[in-house]
């Protein structure tokens, strides 16, 4: 059977509950699967406003859902939305004629690992952000990480011990230069 | 005719299609800010001879922009000026 890459947008009704938005998503993704696809990379646009009112809504929970499969796969994922009442639109593009289950499985272990490092990156930059007592716990998690960014962990230690000391703002310029 | 046609030619500039000039221009649907730059202040799409696409290009825009028009990221109308 033919492989195709898929690009599927909708748009959910923007006030319904986390967990019914979270079954819709669960529903989807099986139905991806059971229809012999795998989904690539699931993507959250967040609440956007709408262009034009949609039946009542001016807003609406936009998602992309990047899959490889058959055919068959599409129609069912299609059939699906058109059921589900929290879904306003949807659209579904194709991206790739042809494809193999294997190199898509690939790209989505790539796209997970990019998704790993930048929810890593967020959440760094957010404890570098609260008060230092957070910033020693977060020290054992690093290791994993670059060794630029530890670096970063340890100078900020420092300049913690600086902000102790009387003449702060001296001994921080020097560290700049 | 000949003065006509002779003052006529100075009007006209030519103009090169922007996405045939720069290769790295994707066209997308999902991003509605480029792709505003073709339609007009009501929404219309803004034809061939006027934004000087070229005729490849020009299919790809309103292809794009009729999808961002059903996933309601660019209006169909617009009556706000």
């Amino acid at each position: 059977m033919r492989i195709r890459r898929y690009e599927t947008v909708f748009i959910l009704e923007p006030d319904i509950e986390e967990s019914r938005r979270k079954e819709t998503l669960e529903r989807l993704e099986t139905i991806i699967q059971k229809g012999g696809g795998i989904l690539v990379k699931r993507d959250d646009w967040g609440i956007r406003k709408l262009a034009y009112d949609i039946g009542r809504f001016s807003k609406g929970h936009y998602f992309l859902y990047d899959f490889a499969g058959p055919s068959l796969a599409v129609s069912e994922v299609e059939r699906h939305l058109r059921m589900f009442e929290v879904v306003l639109r949807f659209l579904t593009v194709k991206k790739e004629d042809q494809v193999s289950l294997e190199a898509m499985e690939k790209v989505r272990a790539e796209e997970q690992e990019k998704e790993e490092a930048r929810r890593m990156a967020l959440q760094q930059r957010r404890e570098a952000e609260a008060p230092p007592v957070k910033v020693e716990e977060a020290a054992t998690k690093v290791d994993v990480v670059d060794v630029e960014e530890e670096e970063e962990e340890q100078e900020e230690v420092k300049e913690e011990g600086d902000e102790e000391s009387t003449d702060a703002e001296e001994e921080e310029g020097e560290d700049l230069e | 005719m000949k003065e006509q046609r002779r003052k006529r030619k100075v009007y006209v500039r030519k103009k090169v299609c922007r996405f045939c000039a720069d290769a790295s221009a994707q066209i997308e649907y999902k991003d509605p800010r480029n792709l505003r730059y073709f339609i007009t202040e009501r929404g219309k799409i803004i034809p061939r001879r006027i934004s000087g696409n070229c005729a490849k290009h020009q299919r790809k825009i309103t292809l794009a922009i009729k999808r961002a028009r059903h996933l309601a990221l660019m209006p169909y109308t617009n009556f706000e000026i």
